[in-house]
């Protein structure tokens, strides 16, 4: 197990590598520019974009911006924002607390939910119960986050006058665990509301699979409770699959949700990483990309050593 | 990427260095306001400019805070390296210029204590050397004085080699700026510089980096001092910057406010709810369409007014196609006869689309400047389909069996493009689309991303290259409009290989009368010989039809009614008066 864990990190290497050269290359390689803005404003002139060019260093081949981006990174230097002149590092330091906050909460959420949820859902099934869930994952599915957080908004904001619109917190008062709470609800609910019904339709499909298999259905005959089958026997196995779900959307608490982030105004990654697409600010999208391809392929390798964890069956050497 | 809306366009202060160019912002997933920038900040008709919110409510109250929506966020609070329209509305609070432009589009002191000019000395007969008078008493946020060494700083500091300052255009014509004394600052111009009032927009404290001009990567920009009626107290990035009263400040009993803080909201819907909810008190630059949410509301003002920007048609004057493309000595095939651009003006009517798609809130345009110091006044264009007929007829277009017009095999059937996705403005096309057909010209809607309609000679855009019919967007020509006239309509900037795609002349006008009156415009040291030039190159340029000016774009704000105290000042920031607003709550 050691082994495979070592193999698999020095894999990751020439793979992030290979990564960050492809990013890199496609940022270049697209139209525009950081500069573009500046260019037909009759009071900026080419020199000025020429010597704004040869200042953020962007008059050089390429390769060199790469191998010059690559030393400092490994320097631990991310760089310097284009726009805002300050370290990528610090830019990306000051939002990562709030995503974690944000889509740490929304994933709890989206578990607490899901999972009674499925479980109910599959072991009644054709029930009532799981029509009804059914079609709530179906319409939770289907309807967009930004349509679902303007309605909360309208609804519990505008209309009932309950919760804040958006926001962190209330400006200009202490800090304390209820008022940030006010302002979690409407953000945590338009993210769990989506993450959860995904993950009550894999949590069921995989526990009806498993509840019709010759184990369990020997367990029952075994005259074990309902309850204690399903907690023990069938819900391991079924959550295998969701494990690799779950894995996966773990590099999310760090890259953070646009668009709620944005209906909220809750400052978070996906709003820094949005910010800077739109000023094509090379170091800082240079820097989020690479953080997220280094979480993509960690997580990955953790569902991995998970699954050995969960199912004896399998094995790596 | 191009252009945030007004802001851009209100660049009033022509801050040539503070440069709002909202250039390359990030626009939220809600899609950019839409509208383009173009140029320097522009004038507004006069007379629709009620002091806002201001039932005559009696006494300023001191005292409260004030919380502003804005969906863009500063990049850096360096007024000389922000990129982001949204600063200036920052800078405003923080930091002061030598000169002011007032709501009349006229010049008045503000560090200064008189505009210099030649009547009064302050301007030397060639123009060359400009005295600037400072205010005696006034101190930075820090408590340090304001001298006229703080002046001479802001020229070397944005002259200084390592500093990505967003523009020098002006400042690199200064030979010297000296500090004479405490209370006199001289700048001397290597050449002579037109629009010479609008440097030093704002002045950056000599001690603020350490006694160093250099101020890239600097703290400051977190953490700026300026003169202005609030000073810095917190920015949390993507959150709010907090300003806090300047107690200091030159003028007795002001600001009124505690404190001010700007909440970046980037959805525009929501700042709208939160306006409706009290979570903010004023919502900076709404869009036309919000306007009727909000009429008759008991709680909310709209304060909407004709801004800077001036929507028009922009008509190619040379071939749209082929190996003479751009080229202004050929001519195109419909648009190349005046007569037939002065029918299509004849035949729009520039009233109903105030009327029935702006609300009526704002003007018919008559002018690339339809107000401000050095705008002539001239009369709205006719709108007459039956003399549009007549002289199409006396052009030699027939109409057609479908009522299109022809002449020698051309069918009068043109490309109408403007930016993909602009609700106001396709509705414009479509109002237009029928009132040109009502007189046989055809348009043909082809509309096309902001990037790609204004684009640059460097992305090949159709307006750079010439490869156009009728275009339409927005631009505005700034308090000292020298800059934008010479780069729109002079005929040595019609973007060409020769010349790099250097220029904004994409109408291809060629006139000798506008060339001579816009050169002189520039060359004068005296504001009223200047005028005067500019009004011949006004009408020449309206005569033309080069540009077809259809109204004044609406700058849109909202705020609770018990915000009190707001002028609308179309050549600066919404909260340009913000030492004057109070709370009647």
């Amino acid at each position: 197990m050691t082994g495979y864990l070592l193999r698999r990190l020095l894999q990751a290497v020439p793979l992030l590598l290979g990564i960050t050269v492809v990013v890199f290359v496609l940022l270049r390689a697209t139209p525009g520019g950081p500069l573009s803005g500046y260019e037909g404003d009759p009071g900026i002139t080419a020199e000025d974009v020429a010597r704004l060019r040869q200042q953020m260093g962007l008059d050089v081949p390429t390769p060199v911006q790469y191998v010059r981006w690559l030393g400092a990174f490994l320097r631990g230097d991310w760089g310097w924002s284009l726009v805002t002149r300050r370290p990528v590092l610090e830019m990306i330091a000051e939002r990562l607390p709030n995503t974690l906050l944000l889509m740490s909460v929304a994933f709890a959420v989206s578990l607490l939910l899901a999972i009674p949820l499925a479980v109910v859902s599959a072991t009644r099934q054709y029930s009532l119960f799981d029509h009804a869930a059914t079609l709530f994952a179906f319409v939770g599915n289907s309807l967009p986050t930004f349509w679902i957080g303007l309605m909360l908004v309208m609804i519990f904001s505008v209309g009932l006058r309950w919760l804040p619109a958006g926001g962190m917190y209330t400006l200009g008062e202490p800090f304390s665990v209820a008022d940030r709470l006010r302002y979690l609800i409407l953000p945590v609910t338009t993210l769990a509301l989506s993450a959860a019904t995904q993950h009550t339709r894999y949590l069921r499909s995989s526990l009806l699979d498993v509840i019709g298999q010759d184990y369990v259905r020997t367990a029952y005959s075994k005259g074990m409770r309902e309850r204690d089958v399903v907690r023990s026997h069938a819900f391991k196995n079924a959550a295998i699959p969701l494990v690799t779900v779950i894995a996966l959307e773990l590099p999310l608490l760090f890259s953070g949700a646009l668009i709620t982030e944005t209906i909220f105004a809750w400052p978070g990654m996906g709003r820094l990483f949005w910010e800077a697409a739109g000023r094509v600010d090379y170091p800082v999208l240079m820097g989020i990309f690479t953080v997220a391809a280094g979480l993509v392929i960690l997580f990955n390798l953790v569902a991995d050593v998970v699954y050995a964890r969960m199912d004896p069956r399998i094995a790596y050497r | 990427m191009v252009a945030r809306r007004r802001a851009v366009l209100r660049r009033a202060r022509a801050l040539a260095g503070a440069a709002l160019l909202a250039a390359c912002g990030p626009q939220g997933p809600q899609g950019p306001a839409g509208t383009e920038s173009g140029g320097a900040g522009q004038p507004a008709p006069a007379g629709a400019r009620p002091a806002q919110g201001a039932q005559p409510a009696g006494q300023p109250r001191p005292g409260g805070t004030l919380r502003i929506a804005v969906y863009q966020e500063p990049t850096v609070l360096n007024p000389y390296m922000n990129s982001q329209t949204v600063g200036s509305e920052v800078f405003d609070q923080l930091f002061q210029g030598l000169i002011l432009v007032d709501p009349d589009g006229n010049y008045v002191p503000w560090l200064a204590t008189e505009v210099p000019g030649v009547q009064n000395g302050g301007v030397s007969a060639d123009g060359k050397t400009v005295t600037f008078k400072l205010r005696p008493g006034v101190t930075w946020h820090d408590g340090k004085p304001f001298t006229a060494r703080d002046v001479v700083f802001t020229w070397q500091a944005v002259m200084d080699p390592s500093n990505p300052v967003t523009t020098r255009t002006g400042w690199k014509d200064i030979e010297a700026v000296e500090a004479r004394d405490d209370t006199t600052a001289v700048v001397r111009f290597k050449e002579f510089y037109a629009p010479y009032l609008t440097l030093f927009g704002r002045i950056l404290p000599a001690h603020g980096f350490g006694g160093q001009t250099a101020m890239d990567k600097h703290e400051f920009g977190r953490r700026p001092i300026g003169t202005g009626p609030f000073k810095f107290v917190e920015w949390v990035s993507g959150d709010h910057i907090s300003l806090a009263k300047h107690a200091d400040y030159w003028k007795q009993g002001q600001p009124y406010l505690d404190q001010l803080i700007f909440r970046v909201t980037p959805s525009r819907e929501v700042s709208v709810a939160q306006l409706k909810t009290a979570e903010v008190d004023v919502v900076w630059d709404m869009i036309e369409a919000q306007v009727p949410e909000f009429e008759g509301h008991p709680d909310v003002d709209v304060w909407a007014f004709p801004g800077l920007g001036v929507e028009r048609l922009v008509l190619n004057l040379s071939a749209p196609s082929g190996p003479a493309m751009g080229n202004p000595d050929t001519r195109h095939p419909i648009l190349g006869d005046p007569r037939v651009r002065e029918a299509i003006e004849l035949a729009v009517n520039k009233k109903v689309l105030v009327d029935k798609l702006l609300y009526g809130k704002t003007t018919v345009a008559f002018s690339p400047l339809p107000t401000g110091w050095a705008a002539p006044r001239l009369p709205v264009s006719e709108f007459s389909p039956d003399r549009a007929r007549k002289l199409l007829d006396e052009a030699g277009w027939k109409a057609g069996a479908d009522g299109i017009r022809a002449k020698d095999g051309v069918k009068m059937q043109m490309a109408f493009a403007t930016t993909s996705g602009n609700q106001l403005r396709e509705l414009t096309q479509q109002v237009m689309q029928e009132q040109l057909r009502a007189v046989g010209i055809a348009l043909e809607i082809k509309n096309v991303p902001s990037a790609v309609l204004l684009g640059t000679w460097a992305d090949n855009s159709p307006r750079a290259r010439g490869q156009f019919d009728v275009n339409m967007w927005t631009t505005n020509a700034g308090i000292d409009p020298h800059s934008h006239l010479f780069a729109y309509y002079h005929s040595s900037q019609i973007p060409s290989e020769a010349n790099k795609g250097e220029g904004q002349n994409y109408a291809r006008l060629k006139s000798d009368v506008v060339d001579r009156a816009l050169e002189e415009g520039g060359a004068s040291p005296d504001q009223a010989r200047r005028k005067a030039a500019y009004e011949r190159a006004i009408k020449g340029i309206v005569e033309s039809r080069a540009h077809i000016f259809l109204y004044n774009r609406l700058d849109v704000d909202g705020a609770r009614k018990y915000v009190k105290g707001h002028t609308n000042n179309p050549w600066s920031e919404l909260t340009w008066d913000a030492e004057s607003w109070w709370l009647a709550k």
